[in-house]
C-alpha cells in the first residue's frame, strides 16, 4: 500500500497537491500555489542539473566552514554563517527541485521556481522507512524549514538571508539590519555551542551521496 | 572576568553538543599545541557516512569561548575508519587519531 503524509496539512482543501514519489511509495505534497514553467527538455537533464548546482552550493559551504578566518574589526561569527545559510538554503532548495525532476513533470513544471522544495523533501526523507538517512530530523527540519523562511521572497521585509532590511530600534528609530548581524538563524549556527550547521552539511552530503537509492 | 582556558572551553563545548544530540558516543580532544584554539573530534550515529572529515570552524563567541573552536563531525564507522588510518585529521592538526584524548 503506497504510504502517504501531508507536510501541508494545514493548506485549503481545495488546492491542487502535487505528489512526487520517493522510495517506498513516500510522496512528498505541496499545495503552493505557483504559475506553472514551460519545460520542454528532458527531465533528466533538469535532475542532473539540479543535482550539479546544489553540489556546487555544498562545496562553497564546505570551503567557506573550514576556511580559516583573519580577525579583523567589525568580523562577526554570523558574518560568515549568513552567506552559510545562503548557501546552504540554496543547496536544499536545488535538491528538492531534483528531485520533483526525477519524480514528476507536472510537479516539476509547476515548482521549477519554487524556494519551498527544500523542506518537503526533507520531510520526505524523515517519513522514509529502511533509508541509510538517519538525522535527528526533529532538530534539522526545523532549521531547513527556517532557512527557506528566511529566504528574501518568502520574508520579504526582513530579517532575511542576502539583503540588509529595515527595522526598527528600541526607540521606534528606523534602523538597517543585515544577515551578518542580525539575522537570528545565522547567529544561532555560528554559535560553538550549536551543532546544527554541521548537521545541515551532513545532510545535504548524505542525501547526494545516496541519491540514486532514494528512489 | 577571567579568561576560560582552553580545555574548559573544549569541555563546554563537548558538554553543549551532548546535550543537543543525545547519540553523540564520543567526544575527543586534539590539544593544539599552540594554544589557539579548540580542536573537536564528536562521533555520533545520528550522521550518516559521508567518508570525509571536515573541519568546520566557529570564531570565538563571547568571554565565555574566547577561543576559536574546530568541530570534526564523524559517524561511528567514520571515527573506526579514522583509527584504522583509511581517514586522517585535518593536516593542520599534526594529530593522530591516538593523540586524540576522550573528554568525559
Amino acid at each position: 500500500m503506497r504510504k502517504t503524509f501531508d507536510c501541508c496539512s494545514d493548506a485549503p482543501r481545495n488546492e491542487r497537491v502535487t505528489r512526487a514519489k520517493l522510495r517506498g511509495g513516500i510522496v512528498f505534497m505541496s499545495t503552493e500555489s505557483v504559475a506553472a514553467a514551460s519545460v520542454r527538455a528532458p527531465l533528466d537533464q533538469w535532475e542532473r542539473a539540479f543535482l550539479g548546482q546544489a553540489r556546487e552550493e555544498l562545496e562553497a559551504a564546505k570551503r567557506l566552514v573550514a576556511a580559516e578566518r583573519v580577525d579583523r574589526e567589525g568580523a562577526t561569527s554570523a558574518g560568515w554563517a549568513a552567506v552559510f545559510c545562503m548557501l546552504m538554503q540554496m543547496c536544499f532548495e536545488k535538491l528538492g527541485k531534483a528531485a520533483l525532476a526525477r519524480s514528476d513533470r507536472d510537479a516539476f513544471r509547476r515548482y521549477r521556481h519554487s524556494h519551498r522544495t527544500g523542506t518537503r523533501l526533507v520531510a520526505a526523507l524523515k517519513q522514509m522507512r529502511g533509508s541509510e538517512i538517519h538525522f535527528r530530523w526533529k532538530a534539522i527540519l526545523p532549521l531547513v524549514t527556517e532557512l527557506e523562511r528566511s529566504h528574501p521572497s518568502i520574508s520579504r521585509e526582513g530579517p532575511h538571508l542576502e539583503y540588509p532590511w529595515e527595522a526598527s530600534d528600541t526607540d521606534g528609530r528606523a534602523v538597517v539590519r543585515s544577515p551578518g548581524l542580525d539575522l537570528p538563524i545565522a547567529i544561532r549556527l555560528a554559535s560553538p555551542s550549536d551543532r546544527g550547521a554541521i548537521e545541515l552539511i551532513r545532510l545535504a552530503e548524505t542525501i547526494l551521496l545516496q541519491w540514486s537509492t532514494l528512489w | 572576568m577571567e579568561q576560560v582556558d582552553i580545555e574548559t572551553q573544549a569541555r563546554s563545548v563537548a558538554q553543549s553538543h551532548r546535550q543537543n544530540d543525545p547519540d553523540t558516543t564520543e567526544v575527543w580532544w586534539s590539544p593544539d599545541p599552540a594554544l589557539r584554539e579548540v580542536r573537536l573530534v564528536e562521533v555520533s550515529s545520528s550522521v550518516g557516512c559521508t567518508g570525509e572529515v571536515l573541519p568546520f570552524r566557529f570564531g570565538p563567541d563571547g568571554a565565555a569561548m574566547p577561543y576559536p573552536t574546530v568541530v570534526v563531525l564523524l559517524s561511528p564507522e567514520e571515527m573506526r575508519d579514522l583509527r584504522e588510518g583509511t581517514l586522517s585529521l585535518p593536516d593542520s592538526w599534526r594529530a593522530r587519531a591516538e593523540d586524540l584524548r576522550l573528554l568525559q
